[in-house]
């Protein structure tokens, strides 16, 4: 049998309907207005150089005593967690009670280049971390780390665990030499030292450009036809546009922590071997002796799910706890399903324990 | 319209809808924009495709996301309407034969296997990849999900620009005539700026090669997506399935590709060149870096190493006065309090406490021996008040024996 029951006249009516939907969602598109940067009310509480420390504005009465300090990548920009009303991970744990910090990295330039792993973790996060004690006169912080801010929560808890009440972590890496993990194999041959030497900071385009290289048909081509579809909905179009914000909103990095993160993190994989440094001392995760709840994504292609249960082999915790997400990377934040299940088991697990 | 699905009159019906949507697109132009964005007529519109649309936002800011995802949405429009004008060929063909039912896998084969003699003719010539595009007319819709990946990477700032494009492009005599002049010997005053252009030009060579390369390789990838297409569109013609819009078509080429490239980019083969490609890239840009350093030197003017010297110095002296701060912030928190029963604490273990006692002890056998019965010449007498006096002068009170072998005894 043959496989087409297009005929031409279907398919160019097809076409004239589908161009006609464009041309009409034209004026949707000058109806959309600004395409805002996290939805949840926030205020910013401190400032170190590029970096800026927000506070979320609890949305209960008597939030929980003790904050959660979000430590995002610094790849992409923080807002994911935030995105849209019915989609914000951040909103779902402020209506659990939660009280909620969040560390955005801001746009390193060229005077950047020079910031290294220890200036991240030792300096901007430790930084941030004392001013919340100091703030809520606590000794120790909730934090939960995504995706590369959860590795860099991983070191900076082995290397500070006087400061860290209760560990979570989102689609972390973890074990960076999986078979499965196509992004640490791009990256094991690479000659980094050259690479950052030449470009100095890595341009967050080059970043983007890796990350399509995975599907790269499908999101440089399928999506934006799917996208006509949409156009007609005002609401849709501007959640559409909100994600296209995202994914294009990549700042560079700084060169050295790209350099250290490269070359001891996907190269070494040293994490697990217990071989990164940051300033002088070295990472062991078996100082991890708190709480931890690692939640990672069935699907994720970028973590993939091996990548971080390992965690489980390497943390020196007694109360260790795993929630897997199905789903993948960006629907663990975004998704309809996660906004259920990940904010209140996350609020959950921290209210249980203090 | 003619409804006859094969016959050479739809074009007419195709012509009619054309100016439906011409009407439409007016009506929604003037709507939003007023005159300003009229065409001269609909041939014109259909002339130049889509290109209208992404002229429609540029007055906008270049990198808002409305303006990007439009851009794109308009690319992948025009390349879906290809598509559309491509499978209408092939279904002409198919008609004109007459034989569609029953020898629509031999036209398929045919066209498949056209499709791959594009492939055949390099990247160059399917996409413009240098900006040439001298060809990419021919290109059918076959190449277009694969175009507008490459659209994506040369178009990207941070991967490609104008002199990386040029470094791409020329043939066989450019190469040879760069040989050429990669063999002369550099003599005299300018040796060393001749010997660095020749290595620019080496790595330069380099990374056409590896571009060369990772080319051939993503071509060797769109003819196996080709097969899959091929593959499974003759599974749904033997389990009686078939595509009902255009729009499936595309998804189904989509999806061919997609598992076509997940294939390759998670091989040795791919991690071998596109590393090798990246890395030559990488010595081509360094070699550039040095030159205009070079130029700027000359010209007095702050050259990159400079300017990264400066901000190695700002980076390590921020991190001196954050140690700096800190220990500040620790000592203006101290609690002098705790601090002096510290400091106490360690008085008393340096046994002065102790010391006392032992002098207190002394003192005590002193005046024992002080009150024992006389028995003693004159001149010791002497020494002995004498003795008394001293310790008197320290104001020590006498103690009881008892207490005295007491604390001995400690």
């Amino acid at each position: 049998m043959f496989p087409f029951a297009i005929s031409p006249d279907k398919a160019v009516e097809e076409l004239a309907r589908f161009n006609k939907k464009l041309a009409a969602g034209v004026k949707t598109f000058t109806e959309v207005g600004q395409i805002e940067s996290g939805i949840s009310p926030k205020e910013a509480v401190y400032r170190d150089d590029k970096v800026t420390l927000y506070h979320y504005i609890p949305r209960v009465e008597n939030p929980h005593r003790v904050p959660v300090l979000v430590v995002y990548a610094l790849v992409n920009r923080p807002y994911m967690a935030d995105i849209q009303e019915d989609r914000s991970m951040i909103r779902g744990l402020l209506d659990e009670g939660m009280d909620v910090y969040l560390i955005d990295w801001g746009y390193p330039d060229a005077s950047d280049r020079f910031l290294d792993l220890d200036d991240y973790i030792n300096g901007y996060i430790k930084r941030c971390v004392d001013f919340i004690r100091d703030r809520h006169d606590i000794y120790r912080v909730n934090i939960l780390g995504i995706c590369q801010g959860g590795a860099f929560s991983l070191c900076f808890t082995a290397l500070h665990p006087d400061r860290v009440r209760n560990l979570v972590v989102m689609v972390t890496p973890v074990d960076f030499h999986t078979p499965d993990n196509l992004l640490s194999l791009w990256v094991r041959d690479l000659d980094i030292d050259l690479l950052v030497d030449t470009m100095g900071n890595i341009p967050g385009d080059l970043l983007n450009l890796t990350f399509l290289s995975m599907n790269p048909f499908r999101l440089t081509g399928q999506k934006y036809l799917d996208m006509v579809d949409l156009m007609d909905d005002k609401v849709k179009l501007k959640n559409f546009l909100r994600m296209e914000k995202w994914i294009f909103d990549s700042p560079d990095q700084a060169g050295e922590a790209f350099r250290q993160f490269a070359k001891e993190f996907f190269q070494k994989n040293g994490l697990i071997k217990g071989n990164v440094k940051i300033g002088d001392r070295r990472v062991d995760l078996a100082n991890i002796t708190m709480p931890v709840l690692n939640v990672y994504a069935t699907k994720d292609h970028l973590v993939p799910p091996d990548a971080s249960k390992v965690l489980k082999q390497h943390v020196g915790s007694s109360d260790y706890q795993e929630l897997a997400f199905n789903g993948g990377h960006i629907g663990v934040y975004v998704s309809a399903r996660s906004q259920k299940e990940i904010p209140p088991a996350i609020a959950n697990w921290l209210k249980e324990r203090g | 319209m003619d409804n006859n699905p094969f016959s050479a009159d739809w074009m007419s019906g195709w012509t009619s809808l054309q100016r439906k949507m011409w009407e439409d697109w007016s009506e929604a132009t003037q709507s939003t924009f007023g005159n300003a964005w009229q065409t001269e007529s609909p041939l014109n519109f259909f002339k130049n495709g889509m290109s209208q649309w992404p002229n429609m936002f540029m007055p906008q800011p270049v990198k808002s996301p409305e303006v990007m995802a439009m851009r794109h949405a308009m690319g992948s429009m025009e390349e879906f309407m290809r598509m559309g004008r491509e499978v209408f060929k092939l279904f002409q063909k198919v008609s004109d034969g007459g034989t569609m039912a029953q020898e629509w896998t031999g036209q398929l084969d045919k066209a498949i296997q056209q499709a791959k003699e594009m492939f055949n003719q390099g990247s160059e010539a399917m996409y413009g990849l240098t900006g040439l595009g001298k060809v990419d007319e021919m290109a059918s819709f076959w190449s277009r999900p694969m175009k507008a990946w490459n659209d994506f990477i040369t178009t990207n700032p941070a991967f490609s620009n104008d002199t990386m494009r040029a470094l791409l492009s020329g043939g066989q005599a450019t190469e040879e005539a760069l040989q050429r002049f990669l063999s002369v010997p550099g003599v005299g005053y300018t040796r060393e700026k001749q010997e660095k252009v020749q290595e620019g030009l080496r790595l330069a060579l380099e990374y056409r090669k590896a571009n060369e390369d990772f080319q051939k390789l993503m071509m060797e990838t769109s003819k196996r997506a080709l097969d899959l297409l091929h593959r499974k569109l003759l599974e749904m013609g033997a389990e009686g399935k078939s595509l009902q819009t255009m729009r499936d078509l595309y998804v189904l080429w989509v999806d061919c590709n997609e598992e076509a490239n997940a294939a390759t980019v998670a091989g040795k083969e791919y991690n071998e060149i596109n590393t090798r490609m990246v890395n030559a890239m990488m010595r081509v840009r360094r070699n550039m870096a040095e030159m205009v350093d070079g130029t700027m030197s000359a010209f007095n003017l702050p050259t990159r190493r400079e300017l990264d010297s400066a901000y190695r110095q700002i980076s390590l002296l921020k991190r001196r006065v954050s140690a700096l701060e800190e220990i500040i912030g620790e000592l203006k928190g101290r609690d002098a309090t705790a601090e002096i029963n510290t400091l106490r604490d360690d008085m008393e273990k340096l046994g002065v406490r102790r010391l006392r006692e032992e002098l207190a002890a002394l003192r005590n056998q002193l005046e024992e021996a002080l009150t024992a019965p006389p028995a003693e010449s004159g001149a010791e007498a002497a020494d002995k008040t004498a003795i008394k006096k001293t310790v008197r002068i320290g104001n020590a009170k006498p103690q009881p024996a008892a207490a005295a072998s007491a604390q001995k005894g400690e």
